[in-house]
């Protein structure tokens, strides 16, 4: 693929907030000339930053699976369930699709977001070539699932608030919960926080403002 | 910010403004790092907090699987989670069920040697209702932690939740019995009609001949179970119709509908609480419990030659009134050498009862006690068989003194000894009215009835003799009396018109009577005007020289 001119090897840099175009100039802290925004080449610091909210998001993954998701206590007994046990108890019980669908919006989609983010700063990292259009879709991908992956969630705190019969039938959520909306957010900071211009610096050739500054 | 920014056209790169260049700023920690340390530190909490409350995997045998679901059930102690089974298969020879359960850590020191397992399921038995609540949420696992201190891991859990917790102060003691009864695992105990403990396990012993039943009583009655305390069973209703009569015993109405039993010392037992290991016999009735004293009783032989229709093995031997004995076996006895059947009746007698309570504890069995039982027996010690009900027909065994009977004697080769007998009063009044029959039929009848018809005969002629002699008399008597009868009526006649004359002048409206009357109220009449004079001349005593004062209106 033949390089295109980028701004950055136009020596300009754009204004992330009115996109006012600026000549690069030397200096460690730039600001937008018209609206004195931070001025950045890359977005600053972009692959520790997904790194470290891409660590915090596989940290917090383990939780969200072990343990409790949702405590229902009714008179029947005390039932604490995880991710993994409903997903087991609706393909028990016949609900095939429904099944189907919890356990990749809440198992699969996060972890495949996990791997995927982590693919994508590891090769940016290490200036790879290859697959570039296959990463930039990937990464447009991640973006957009992002939003949908909160599904659990909302489930949870609907059936809180309405399942509250004292002595007879409550929910409440579990410690499973928090770790798991953590991991949702977590992975969509992680993906805002990505650069994806980064994916096609390498073509430019080794440069030293690929410092991400 | 060198130009306005009023041309839409783009600018060429020169002609842009160039970016203002800030100070450095001190340098920055990348604060996005503190989001996966504050990751892995929670990360590190729970795994650190899971390890924490991990205690030990334990196995479980079961008979069944029933109500065992991995992950679900519960394992329970005091009715707080201590475990879940995670695993249930069957075990290697496909005998039993092998669950695991992982155990709460602070499980850990409950699993000794002794602690037990049972699965809780729903039992109504006539006195209690539990584990209702696991219908509705599924069986679960009780636990009932051990006392000793020897850890533990596999388990082989009871078929039925045990009655009695491990922890609830009191002993167990062992019972044997002929039969169960309506006893059953959980029948409550009773000491004086108060629940003070349960049946927790029966079997039958090896030889299939008796049944061991224990019990447990709870603390503090334990420690009424004496070396002497008898239990008895209390099932149900005891009617029994004996020769005492009517019975019926009961004890409270919950252990007629279910079962229970009982126990009692008897007055004047030993009072040193009996030991753990205690072994006692169950009786079925209160009574047969409670007239066994320890002692054992001595076994006497006795021969009727008469029936013994009504007498039944349990029968009473009855001293004057005092139940001493009963009879334990009737078997016939013949006799080839003199060509008799009888009746051989072994009784049982208990000598304690004979005993005065204050006197000591007398040697009942030596010499002096033979010497003792010739001397009654020379002096007509005699057993008997009586009619305890005409009712019923009932037979008790007496032993009493019948002064005046031949010469007897105890023998003592026998074995059991044999005590003389008397024949039975029924039998002896039986004997007497045949010889008074007798008699009567060597009465010469016929002569008397001949005798007595001459002697009816001349008894007729002097009646016919006397009427004459009463006809003369009558004809005798007869002139002067008439005369006599005829004054007196005369007499009799003037009498009555005196007294005529007499009623008449006496009559209310006799005028004699009349005027009397009338002059009689004149004289009250005056009595009263002088009444009135006398009181006016009290209130006006001037009256009499004035005169009436005028009347006031």
């Amino acid at each position: 693929m033949r390089p295109a001119l980028t701004a950055r090897e136009a020596g300009l840099m754009s204004c992330h907030v009115c996109g006012q175009l600026a000549r690069h100039a030397c200096g460690a802290h730039l600001r937008c000339p018209r609206c004195h925004a931070p001025l950045h080449l890359r977005k600053p610091a972009s692959i520790s930053t997904t790194w470290a909210l891409i660590v915090a998001s596989a940290i917090l993954f383990v939780p969200a699976n072990l343990l409790p998701m949702m405590t229902t206590s009714s008179l029947l007994g005390t039932q604490r369930d995880t991710l993994m046990s409903g997903v087991v108890f609706l393909w028990h019980s016949g609900s095939w699709p429904l099944a189907a669908v919890v356990f990749f919006a809440s198992v699969v989609v996060p972890l495949l977001k996990i791997l995927a983010l982590a693919w994508l700063t590891a090769s940016v990292q290490r200036r790879s070539r290859r697959r570039l259009m296959q990463r930039a879709r990937l990464y447009r991908l991640v973006e957009f699932v992002g939003r949908w992956s909160m599904l659990d969630i909302y489930v949870i705190t609907l059936l809180v608030a309405l399942v509250n019969f004292r002595g007879i039938a409550t929910i409440e959520a579990g410690p499973a919960a928090i770790a798991f909306g953590a991991v949702v957010v977590l992975t969509m900071f992680a993906a805002m926080s990505f650069d994806p211009r980064l994916i096609w610096d390498p073509l430019a050739g080794p440069d030293d403002l690929a410092r991400h500054d | 910010m060198t130009e306005p920014m009023s041309d839409p056209r783009p600018s060429p790169p020169d002609a842009l403004p160039t970016a203002v260049v800030e100070p450095p700023r001190r340098f920055r920690i990348p604060l996005v790092w503190i989001i996966p340390l504050v990751a892995a530190l929670i990360g590190l909490f729970l795994a650190a907090r899971t390890w924490m409350e991990q205690g030990p995997v334990i196995t479980l045998q079961f008979r069944t699987g029933a109500g065992l679901e991995p992950g679900k059930t519960r394992i329970k102690y005091r009715d707080i989670d201590v475990g879940v089974i995670t695993r249930v298969k069957l075990s290697d020879d496909g005998a039993h069920v092998q669950a695991e359960a992982q155990m709460a850590r602070e499980a850990e020191r409950l699993l000794v040697e002794d602690t037990r397992f049972w699965v809780v399921r729903p039992r109504v038995s006539g006195s209690a209702v539990s584990g209702l609540d696991t219908l509705l949420s599924g069986a679960y696992v009780g636990m009932d932690a051990g006392k000793t201190d020897a850890s533990r891991r596999d388990f082989v859990a009871l078929e039925d939740a045990p009655v009695i917790a491990l922890d609830v102060p009191g002993r167990s003691f062992a019972l044997h019995a002929d039969n169960l009864g309506s006893v059953d695992v959980g029948t409550p105990v009773y000491f004086r009609r108060i629940p003070v403990g349960q049946v927790t396990a029966f079997r039958l012993d090896e030889q299939g001949r008796h049944l061991d039943i224990q019990v447990f009583i709870k603390a503090p009655y334990d420690r009424y179970v004496t070396v002497d305390t008898r239990f008895w069973n209390a099932s149900g209703i005891d009617l029994r119709l004996g020769a005492d009569g009517l019975q019926l015993n009961t004890e409270s109405v919950s252990s007629i509908l279910t079962g229970g039993l009982a126990f009692e010392t008897p007055e004047g037992g030993d009072t040193e609480p009996a030991s753990a290991d205690a072994d006692f016999k169950v009786f079925t009735t209160r009574a047969e419990a409670l007239k066994q004293p320890s002692a054992s009783a001595q076994v006497w032989r006795l021969r009727f030659t008469e029936t013994v229709r009504g007498l039944s093995v349990g029968a009473p031997v009855d001293f004057r009134g005092i139940q001493i004995g009963e009879v334990i076996a009737i078997e016939p006895d013949v006799d080839v050498d003199a060509a008799d059947v009888g009746l051989k009746v072994d009784i049982a007698v208990f000598p304690e009862r004979m005993r005065a309570r204050d006197s000591g504890r007398q040697d009942m069995s030596g010499d002096a006690f033979h010497a003792l039982i010739d001397r009654l027996v020379a002096r007509g010690l005699r057993a008997q068989l009586r009619n305890g009900s005409l009712v019923t027909g009932q037979l008790y065994v007496a032993l009493d003194f019948f002064p005046g009977v031949g010469k007897a004697s105890v023998s003592w080769a026998a074995k059991p000894p044999q005590l003389p007998t008397q024949r039975g009063s029924l039998d002896e009044l039986q004997a007497t009215l045949a010889r008074i029959a007798g008699k009567l039929d060597r009465l010469p009848l016929d002569d008397i009835a001949a005798e007595t018809r001459t002697a009816i005969a001349g008894l007729a002629r002097a009646v016919e003799r006397t009427e004459a002699l009463m006809a003369r008399l009558d004809g005798l008597a007869s002139n002067e009396v008439r005369a006599t009868v005829d004054e007196t009526r005369q007499a009799m006649a003037e009498a009555r018109a005196a007294v005529a004359d007499g009623r008449r002048l006496l009559a209310s409206d006799a005028p004699l009577q009349q005027d009397l009357r009338d002059s009689l109220q004149e004289l009250s009449r005056a009595a009263q005007s002088l009444r009135h004079l006398a009181d006016t001349l009290e209130r006006h005593p001037e009256a009499l020289l004035r005169g009436k004062p005028e009347e006031k209106p």
